[in-house]
């Protein structure tokens, strides 16, 4: 079953997240996308990877694993770390489209 | 003693019903800058298309069927930001240009400040917004998108001069989270057109002209008109079709999404629009 995510960061940028949970709840696969900016590219893949492993309601902890992230390897405008694991927090199932 | 201003190119290239190879310009232009130096503003439009950020899903940002049925393509461009609904009452700009040391959300600033300046000089009360977004009062007329390299710049954004702003609401897909803080329910409410707001028909080429002048004005240049040439234009379709036309491109985030399965063939389906 997928869970979808979406938070507004102070600023008006959007995060989305899309992800799957294993049978503790924990997160098995997820990916971020949004109107915000990073830099290189594939940090966003980085990013998504790298909460796997760590339950959605757990904000400080997902917020630490994309912290790291972001630090290590590159540069993100109009989001924070905060602002992931908001949007990871607010992953819910949805019947909208699409 | 005069400053000699810098020169670049004034480059008015388009393919408006390609708005794949439009963008494989863009990129382009930044190989230009990097090897030979040209610095250039492009004035550009596309012909129905819907034109997402490097890190946005085409599926979470637009209304699927609407655009299959009513033949808007679909396309990602290289730079960050949201997604925007082109046609031809849509007025794009791209600057490509050197600075060392500054980071996006300045230059943001430096280029939006001067989009705002131009519709001042038409009469609107228009402001920059940060991050990239330049209003009329409280209601967004252009967005900003792009790229800073070592040292090189590339800014791209889009003017809603007659843009048709039903047809954009349609096809679409805006959260209540975003429009959430805005005190509105509908994208209609949140945008509008330099028409709408001067109260006639303002053409691209009009406000085209406005723009050259806040561009060259705020960034201290003279242009010179020129067309692509062999070599870029060589080059941006090699890009286009070894990148912007590949499904690769428009579902670049799929391949790691949950939701890659129930997407795929939907993202097969918008190239061939």
């Amino acid at each position: 079953m997928v869970l979808i995510g979406e938070h507004k960061a102070v600023g008006g940028k959007l995060i989305k997240v899309c992800l799957t949970l294993d049978e503790e709840g924990k997160i098995s696969q997820a990916m971020f996308s949004g109107d915000f900016f990073v830099d290189p590219p594939d940090l966003l893949v980085e990013l998504s990877d790298a909460i796997r492993g760590v339950k959605p309601e757990d904000v400080d902890q997902v917020e630490e694993r994309v912290r790291r992230v972001i630090e290590g390897r590159g540069v993100a405008y109009g989001v924070s770390a905060r602002d992931f694991a908001e949007a990871v927090a607010k992953a819910r199932v949805t019947n909208e489209a699409p | 003693m005069q400053l000699l201003m810098e020169e670049w190119r004034l480059l008015r290239f388009e393919s408006p019903e390609n708005p794949n190879l439009n963008l494989a310009v863009e990129e382009a232009l930044l190989k230009s800058l990097s090897e030979k130096g040209v610095k250039t503003l492009r004035f550009w439009r596309n012909s129905k298309a819907v034109v997402i950020g490097r890190f946005q899903c085409p599926l979470l940002e637009v209304n699927f069927e609407e655009c299959v049925n009513k033949g808007v393509k679909v396309v990602r461009r290289h730079t960050g930001g949201g997604a925007v609904y082109h046609d031809m009452g849509n007025l794009n700009f791209t600057l490509v240009f050197t600075k060392p040391l500054r980071e996006l959300p300045d230059i943001f600033r430096e280029v939006g400040e001067a989009v705002a300046e131009g519709l001042r000089a038409l009469g609107l009360k228009s402001s920059f917004k940060p991050m990239n977004d330049v209003a009329v009062g409280q209601r967004k007329v252009a967005g900003l998108a792009g790229y800073v390299g070592k040292g090189v710049v590339l800014v791209h954004g889009c003017l809603l001069v007659s843009t048709d702003i039903d047809m954009l609401s349609r096809v679409l897909s805006v959260s209540r989270e975003k429009l959430r803080d805005k005190f509105v329910t509908s994208v209609r409410s949140r945008v509008t057109t330099v028409s709408e707001e001067l109260g006639r028909d303002a053409s691209t080429r009009e406000v085209e002209e406005m723009l050259l002048e806040a561009f060259k004005h705020a960034l201290s240049f003279e242009v010179y008109e020129e067309d692509l040439s062999r070599e870029e234009l060589a080059y941006a379709e090699s890009l286009y079709q070894e990148k912007y036309s590949k499904a690769e491109w428009l579902g670049w985030l799929c391949k790691k999404c949950p939701l890659r399965n129930e997407h795929w063939s939907m993202i097969e389906r918008l190239l061939r629009v």
